[in-house]
């Protein structure tokens, strides 16, 4: 089915569907677009569309932040500790939404960095307002939407950089380092060759954001006998070649 | 499921419609078609009782995920959907599930748990596919 229509869909249905749930209970907090992706450029603009279909207040806090992401996993969420506000300005960050409310924010590139490329979060949290619980937890919204602002094409750069194969029991790993300045993903293929023959295997899409490191798994060790291999690693981004490696594996 | 999403495609070409969307195309043969642009959206709907918080998620993005961070990065604080409570993560929170396709209504029963009696407010948190 043309993905577009489910789009439509569900887009749809999340609007139809709110009323009943705040009437039902605490209703529902939505933004979009989702995912925001076009070529930076300095002044251009995104509106950001804020709904409260709750039947309570919610104080709103807009928020850009760069990507935080795990070395040994991949995962990516956004960095709570900084934002992106010296390259993005947001036209209101805080305000109160009340039950039934919508507003729209538009987000500004102030300023596109050397790279060209500006990668983060679009946060929206949604508080209860009033009186704060004594004890007791309580939960509030949070709505991550994706901020992919591309380099122009000509000043698109993939490269990637290798370190020293890293081994934690049997797993293997490749630590890789986007030194370019976009977001698509990595993939691959990995041969570990010795006396006896190769073994194959894949390395699964991994994007890694600007400026991150993130150590690739490449299989294990497992099952291999005593002996030294020649580890041979190809990075795929984009439809390039990346990155081709040959690194030395000794299983004792 | 596809009975499902089509009984929701007749339901959201009007609001495509009335969204102002571009307009319609009309494919070689004639049947007309439902169509056109549509802002991605996230969607999400809390209901708590006591430390149980009923999660109903939409979301138009493929690969988008559930998860649970601490409002103010203190740590003590637990979540499970299922299984046995896991720690959240001071810096990258609890990641609960993850959907391959688009979600409509979503529902998900989070069971949260604090180490301390202090109060504590925790995010639940809907993202689209990251980065």
């Amino acid at each position: 089915m043309n993905r577009l229509l489910l789009t439509a869909a569900v887009a749809a249905s999340a609007a139809a569907m709110a009323p009943a749930a705040a009437n039902a209970a605490g209703g529902a907090l939505s933004v979009s677009p989702a995912i925001v992706e076009h070529t930076a450029a300095r002044g251009a603009t995104t509106p950001v569309t804020v709904v409260n279909s709750t039947n309570a207040p919610l104080k709103i806090t807009v928020t850009p932040r760069p990507w935080a992401q795990s070395r040994s996993t991949g995962a990516v969420v956004p960095d709570r500790h900084r934002t992106l506000l010296s390259r993005l300005k947001v036209s209101a960050r805080t305000f109160t939404l009340a039950p039934g409310g919508r507003r729209t924010v538009t987000v500004t590139v102030r300023s596109v960095p050397k790279s060209g490329s500006i990668y983060g979060a679009v946060e929206t949290v949604g508080l209860p307002t009033g009186k704060a619980k004594k004890r007791g937890i309580t939960a509030a919204y949070r709505l991550i939407g994706s901020l992919r602002l591309n380099p122009a094409a000509s000043r698109r750069h993939l490269t990637v950089h290798a370190s020293s194969l890293r081994r934690k029991g049997s797993a293997l790993r490749l630590p890789v380092k986007n030194t370019g300045n976009t977001i698509g993903a990595v993939t691959g293929d990995v041969r570990i060759t010795g006396a006896r023959g190769t073994r194959a295997a894949t390395v699964r899409a991994t994007s890694i954001v600007p400026g991150a490191t993130v150590d690739l798994p490449l299989g294990s060790t497992t099952g291999l006998p005593k002996g030294t291999y020649t580890v041979s690693v190809v990075l795929v981004k984009q439809g390039r070649t990346v990155l081709r490696s040959k690194r030395t594996l000794r299983v004792r | 499921m596809r009975t499902l999403l089509t009984g929701l495609a007749a339901l959201g070409a009007t609001a495509v419609l009335a969204a102002g969307s571009s307009a319609a195309d009309a494919p070689d043969g004639g049947g007309a078609q439902v169509g056109g642009s549509v802002l991605s959206t996230l969607s999400l709907d809390l209901t708590q009782t006591g430390s149980t918080v009923r999660v109903v998620s939409t979301s138009t993005e493929p690969g988008s995920g559930l998860s649970v961070t601490s409002f103010d990065g203190r740590s003590g604080l637990r979540a499970k959907v299922g299984g046995r409570y896991a720690l959240l993560e001071p810096a990258f929170g609890l990641r609960l599930v993850t959907w391959d396709g688009i979600r409509s209504g979503q529902a998900t029963t989070l069971h949260l748990k604090s180490g301390s009696s202090k109060p504590a407010t925790v995010l639940v948190t809907l993202s689209a596919p990251t980065p």
